[in-house]
């Protein structure tokens, strides 16, 4: 199972790292199995506390929070005449 | 805006409490905020190094409203990263050590300010609790640590653990600052649709000293 997981992941792990991790995953599902063993048959589902639902707001921009051109590119590494700067992915032929 | 730790106590490098120091002092109470809080123009990393040069440009709600009641960032404390974890051990920065002893850990993911608040270096800081992040190091750390309900803080501004859990919370030296500090911290935003209407209480006049028909978790 590790090791796909990791394959999905794009992940490389080593055989210790494996190991590792297995134990890690066991001790989880074990505490899982915890809870799996309390009788929850008269306690209703729960997805929210707040009561609120379909919260909408109008569709309008709020200038507080637009950020300036200079704000926005503020953590960029590299940036050129107001635009980010990042490596190219497509070949240009 | 780099971590300057050669201008911090003794105390605070041997523990390892915080990532960053606000170089502007300012007025008022000083407050650490766990790393996960956005502050405007002081670097927030969420402990990970994948933010290491990062300086947001908004504070998050929570932080807006401590500095509009008299508080001022003291600085940014450590966590386990992007507070993945129950100990600090996962902080690019290292753990967080025991104020109460140092061969042990702070706990997590809101050690550094649990640590913060039990050495004294402030009376109250910024956590934040998906599952047990605030409660478990104010307990290791032997400080009071409040968990509010989720949707009764705001999670404007704080890097997510998971969005449909996280509430930030409170840190803090004794009940009635926290209680105190809830007030201030809690209530709707129109930037986090989840939070709640309902009314905020004042907290600290709740704070009788009556517990008759309350019920109490102990874990």
């Amino acid at each position: 199972m590790i090791s796909k997981l990791a394959n999905l992941s794009k992940l490389k792990v080593s055989k210790d790292e494996e190991e590792y991790l297995k134990k890690q995953f066991d001790d989880t599902l074990k505490i899982i199995n915890e809870f799996n063993k309390l009788d929850t048959s008269n306690v209703d589902e729960t997805y929210i506390v707040t009561g609120t639902k379909n919260v909408l707001r109008e569709d309008v921009l709020n200038p507080l929070k637009i950020l300036t051109q200079e704000e926005a590119l503020s953590n960029s590494k590299r940036n050129h005449n107001g635009y980010f700067v990042v490596d190219g992915i497509l070949n240009e032929e | 805006m780099k971590n300057n730790k050669q201008s911090l106590p003794l105390r605070d490098k041997d523990l390892n409490i915080f990532i960053t120091m606000n170089p502007n002092k300012g007025h008022g109470v000083p407050i650490a905020v766990k790393d996960n809080f956005l502050t405007k123009g002081l670097r927030t990393t969420a402990a990970s190094l994948v933010l290491d040069d990062y300086v947001p440009q908004y504070s998050a709600t929570v932080v807006k409203r401590l500095e509009n009641n008299g508080y001022w960032v003291y600085g940014k404390t450590n966590l386990d990263a992007w507070c993945h974890g129950s100990s600090t051990e996962t902080s690019d920065y290292g753990p967080t050590l025991n104020p109460h002893d140092s061969t042990r850990l702070a706990g997590g993911s809101s050690g550094g300010s649990a640590a913060a608040v039990s050495t004294g270096i402030v009376d109250v800081a910024l956590g934040s609790e998906t599952a047990g992040s605030i409660r478990g190091p104010a307990s290791w750390c032997g400080v009071v640590g409040l968990k509010p309900t989720y949707g009764r803080v705001s999670r404007y501004g704080v890097i997510a653990m998971g969005s449909s859990l996280d509430s930030p919370g409170i840190l803090s030296k004794n009940v009635t600052l926290s209680a105190k500090l809830l007030k201030i911290i809690a209530g709707k935003d129109e930037n986090d649709a989840t939070t709640s209407d309902n009314e905020v209480s004042d907290y600290e006049l709740a704070l009788t000293g009556n517990i008759k028909g309350i019920k109490i978790g102990l874990v």
